[in-house]
Order: structure tokens, then C-alpha cells, then sequence
């Protein structure tokens, strides 16, 4: 791993080696801004010296919320460089106030698209002192710091970052993560890449997967990061910046492959992969698959398109990649070779996995982080999978109640169930995901009036649609007759579905 | 205007255009993921030119809510 430990390393290294080279390119209005390797770097420094001159040795812990931008990046590095404790935020999760609570948070730096949320949460946190804004608040921070680096030494294995994941009970968890967890997982090996390389970075940039292997990976590797600055601009965004590789989720790479295929169909004539350049900037290479289940179909189209398409599988919980598939080594179907700084075992059939890269636990919450662990002290999956003899995994099915949907979203079936508790309409009910859709099935109140029953509980789930993010609304509803079958022990049987 | 974001929202579901309403559900009736809402909104954005929000875009379930969207983005 070159010698590389920390988070620092892979900042200081990328800097050394790549200089002014642009790493991050971004849309700033018309214009379009390369930040250098370097630039990053200084700025880094400039927000961690400016942390430890405020706060002292102590480490503090600095909540972040907003879409990917330069501002985000720095924060999260010149926090890393330190030695303090970054705490990336969902900026649409509707419970920050609680997440930045449970994780000690002292300041929160915030992209002003989110102010009134971030500042609304900020004056329930009696721990925060400090609050920057990443228009000009956090420069006027770094101004007087610039040219100076963080003196402080740092440990690698101590805890550098806090991030929520879902529970499968409801209540997120804060995974706690080291700057040799999250160095070692996105410089354990080499992808074959090239300095130079365009990468557009589509992912939400609180996520592991981002972070790590777009942000970090991407520094490491000398590659030269493109924004997409909206989720809703994907199409528009590589023919501008005309990236060869990119990491997603499943979603992304079906509705861009239904568009190629849809264009192959109009113009038969033209070969798929000079179809591909038109649509996608005309240097796609590979695309990196992970965050949920990748069909095969979608590798084998993309393939006819020129363009490989290779998965991969991981958690919070291990910074976050297990085994990828590369385009070195990659199996059909598989969810990759185990990364090299991973070791993983079939137990009891759950892929429980040590190494590295695997948390310290849960902030602050010893009885899941027990949980999540072995006797031996593996880290449990819950998920199911088999191991063949050349250290590939491959998926066979879940063993915790958490709907995966394709966009890469986790969402807690308990949590969505929970929020009934207390109506009396309903008697039963069972949240999962059908084909990605998230579907209530309620066997309601046999005491009420079936119809008024039924009225007010589709008005309840309006109301706590209204409530949620996006991805985790329910969007169908199933009434049953009969109340679910049960275990021994009274307990729902969850209907079998994906 | 119904007319221009059905054009656009066709690109994304395989619903019959006669079947496609001022009522019609994303999810529900056109079979839409949360992805193809967002790609079909930022399409809205070249082909009427306005800005869109993000944070917006979940406030729309049905292509009735667009339409109202788009004439407040119209001023």
C-alpha cells in the first residue's frame, strides 16, 4: 500500500506526485473550475490548521451537509488531516438534529441550499460552537491559514470519521471508521487506471462508496474528479465532461443503458459503440457497480455497447469495499475477489468478513457493535453468499430485514413499520420492496369499519410520506383479508421477496 | 404545455400516451423509478428553460404537479 496509512498520506502523496495536475473539475455557473492536486492540499491544510488553532488538541467533531462540491471535499480532508472526527450527513435525511446529537458533533459546516435545515438542527446541538456556511463563512475560516499545515501527529487508528448507515431496527447506526480503514480501502489495490483519467462522481458524497472510492481513490490514483452537480443533469453531465470511468448504482447504469438501446433500435445501421460515444462523451470505459444488486443483463448490454460494466459489494462497516470485480480479475454473477486487505469466510452461510478496512464499531453503542460481531470478532454481513476457491463471493440472499433498492438506498422496513405504531386503523403490517417499489401490506382493524379504516389509514400514509425522504415513501399498498401467518412465537413470516 | 412534459415523460415509462393523464402517477401509474423522475426533470429544465431545484423534485407525484411547477418556474 506504498506506505500509505492515513487519509493525510493519500492527500500529501497525490500532491507530491501530481502537482497542479487538475483533480477536481467542476460547473460553476457557465464556467467550469479545476482544482489541483496541490490547491486541494493547500486548502486541506489550511482547514485543519484553522481547527486545531480554534479547538486545540482535543478532537472535535465536524458534521458536514451538502452535495459534492470542492467546499465539502476540503472540509472532510482538513478535518482527516487534523486528526479530528468527520461526521458526513445525509442532506435528506429528516433527522440531522438527532444524528449530530448522538455523534457529539462541535461544528457543522453547511452548503447554503441547506441552511435553514442545517441551522434549524444546529440550535438543538447544545455541543456545537461553530457554524460555517461554505459560500464564504468557511473561507474567511481558512483565510489567515493559508500556506500553513496541521501540526499534530496523527493516529491511524483512532477513530477519523462517524457514518450513519441504516439499522435494520430503525435507528440509524454511526459506523466509526479510521483514517487506516478508509486509506488502506481505497489504495489496496490497483484497478488499473490511469493518471489523467476522468471519473465523473455520481454518488451521494456522505456515502462510503463515494468518498472512498470516487473522492479518495480517484486522488490516489491521480485521476481528475468531474462533479455531477444534480442527480437530474447525469446525461447532460458526461457529454461535458467526457469521463472514462464511473461508479454507480444499478439504477443509473439501467436507465443509461434503456437509452442506448433505445437509440440502437432507431439508428440499426450504426454500431452500438459509436452509439455509446455519441450519448456518453465518447471515452466510457467502465463503469463500477455497487450499493445494491447489479442484473447481468445490464453487464451483457453495456458490453455490446463497448463498455464493461464491473460489480462490486461492501458496507459502511468495512470503508466500504469487500470484493470487486476488475478488469483484471472478474467472474460472471460475482460480487468479485475479496480485497486484499479482507479476508472473508462463509459461516453458518452469512460472508462474515476482518481485516483493515473493518469499523471499531458503532459510536457510542455497544450492544449493536456487539452484535455485529463474532465471538472470534468477524464482522456479520447479514448477508448470504458462498466463497469459491479463488476468494470470489457470490450473493444468495439477505439475512436482515433492510430493502435494498436499486438506487443503492438502504431502507429499514422496521422503521417504515414503526411509524403505525400507536394507529389503531391498523392491525398488521409488513413493509418491503417489491421490483424497487415500497410496499405497505396492512392487514387492518377487524373491530373498525373496514372502509373509514381504510380511508384513514391511506390519509396516514400520505401524511408520513410527506415526512420522508423520497426514496423511502411508501408507493403501494396491499389490504389482505386475513391477518399474516405467524411463527411459534407470534412473530410475523415476512413475505419472501426481493 | 401538458402536451411538451407528456413528450418528455414518454422517454422514460413504456405507458401508452392515451393512457397518460394530468393525474397520473410517477411511480405508481407509470411504473417510474426515483432515477427517471429526476433524468425527466432535468430534461424539463433545456426544454423550458428554467432551473430546477432538487430538493423540488419531491414534491412531484404526478405530471399534474409538473405542469403546475413549471408555470411557477414561468413566472
Amino acid at each position: 500500500m506504498d506506505g500509505i496509512n492515513s487519509i493525510k498520506d493519500i492527500v500529501y502523496d497525490a500532491a507530491e506526485k501530481y502537482g497542479d495536475n487538475p483533480y477536481l473539475r467542476y460547473k460553476s455557473g457557465r464556467e467550469i473550475i479545476d482544482k489541483s492536486f496541490n490547491r486541494t492540499k493547500r486548502d486541506s491544510d489550511a482547514f485543519g490548521a484553522a481547527l486545531l488553532k480554534k479547538f486545540g488538541d482535543k478532537p472535535v467533531h465536524v458534521a458536514v451537509i451538502g452535495g459534492t462540491s470542492y467546499e465539502w471535499i476540503i472540509t472532510f480532508l482538513g478535518t482527516a488531516i487534523s486528526g479530528n472526527v468527520i461526521v458526513p450527513l445525509d442532506k435528506e435525511s429528516e433527522s440531522i438534529d438527532d444524528m449530530m446529537q448522538r455523534a457529539d458533533v462541535n461544528v457543522l459546516v453547511y452548503d447554503d441550499a441547506f441552511k435553514e435545515k442545517a441551522l434549524s438542527a444546529a440550535v438543538k446541538c447544545p455541543k456545537i460552537e461553530l457554524t460555517l456556511n461554505m459560500r464564504d463563512e468557511l473561507y474567511n475560516f481558512i483565510k489567515t491559514f493559508d500556506g500553513k499545515a496541521p501540526n499534530k501527529d496523527i493516529d491511524c487508528d483512532n477513530m477519523c470519521a462517524i457514518l450513519y448507515t441504516s439499522g435494520t431496527t430503525g435507528k440509524s447506526k454511526g459506523v466509526m471508521l479510521t483514517q487506516r480503514n478508509i486509506a488502506d480501502n481505497a489504495t489496496c489495490i490497483d484497478a488499473g487506471e490511469q493518471p489523467g483519467d476522468r471519473m465523473m462522481t455520481v454518488l451521494p458524497i456522505h456515502h462510503a462508496f463515494c468518498f472512498t472510492c470516487d473522492i479518495l481513490l480517484g486522488m490516489h490514483g491521480g485521476m481528475c474528479v468531474c462533479v455531477n452537480d444534480s442527480i437530474m443533469r447525469v446525461a447532460r453531465n458526461l457529454l461535458l465532461f467526457k469521463p472514462h470511468i464511473m461508479l454507480a448504482v444499478p439504477m443509473i447504469f439501467a436507465s443509461m443503458l434503456k437509452g442506448v438501446q433505445a437509440a440502437a433500435e432507431q439508428k440499426p445501421e450504426t454500431p452500438k459503440p459509436d452509439i455509446a460515444k455519441a450519448a456518453f462523451g465518447g471515452c466510457l470505459r467502465t463503469l463500477y457497480s455497487g450499493g445494491a444488486y447489479l442484473n447481468p443483463n445490464i453487464v451483457t448490454g453495456f458490453n455490446e455497447f463497448g463498455i464493461k460494466v464491473l460489480q462490486g459489494y461492501g458496507m459502511s462497516e468495512c470503508s466500504p469495499r469487500i470484493s470487486f470485480n476488475s478488469k483484471f480479475e472478474s467472474k460472471p454473477n460475482s460480487l468479485g475477489k475479496v480485497v486484499p486487505n479482507c479476508e472473508a469466510r462463509i459461516k453458518d452461510g452469512e460472508i462474515q468478513v476482518r481485516g483493515s478496512s473493518v469499523m471499531l464499531g458503532y459510536y457510542k453503542d455497544e450492544e449493536r457493535t456487539r452484535e455485529a460481531f463474532t465471538e472470534d470478532g468477524w464482522l456479520r454481513t447479514g448477508d448470504l453468499g458462498t466463497l469459491d476457491d479463488d476468494n470470489f463471493l457470490f450473493m444468495t440472499g439477505r439475512a436482515k430485514n433492510l430493502i435494498i433498492l436499486s438506487n443503492g438506498e438502504n431502507v429499514s422496513a422496521e422503521e417504515l413499520e414503526n411509524m403505525f405504531d400507536g394507529f389503531p386503523e391498523v392491525a398488521e403490517i409488513v413493509v418491503y420492496g417489491n421490483d424497487d417499489v415500497i410496499t405497505a401490506e396492512i392487514y387492518l382493524n377487524p373491530d373498525m369499519d373496514k372502509d373509514e379504516a381504510k380511508l384513514s389509514t391511506d390519509r396516514k400514509i400520505t401524511e408520513i410520506n410527506r415526512g420522508i425522504p423520497m426514496y423511502k415513501r411508501i408507493n403501494a399498498v396491499v389490504y389482505r383479508d386475513e391477518p399474516f401467518p405467524k411463527t411459534s412465537s407470534h412473530k410475523i413470516i415476512r413475505p419472501n421477496l426481493k | 404545455m401538458f402536451d411538451e412534459i407528456k413528450e418528455i415523460i414518454l422517454e422514460y415509462t413504456e405507458t401508452e400516451p392515451d393512457e397518460i393523464t394530468e393525474e397520473s402517477k410517477f411511480i405508481e401509474d407509470l411504473g417510474m423509478n426515483s432515477y427517471n423522475i429526476m433524468c425527466a426533470v432535468g430534461d424539463l429544465e433545456d426544454a423550458f428553460d428554467i432551473e430546477v431545484n432538487e430538493s423540488d423534485v419531491a414534491g412531484m407525484r404526478t405530471l399534474g404537479d409538473v405542469v403546475e411547477y413549471v408555470k411557477s418556474k414561468q413566472g
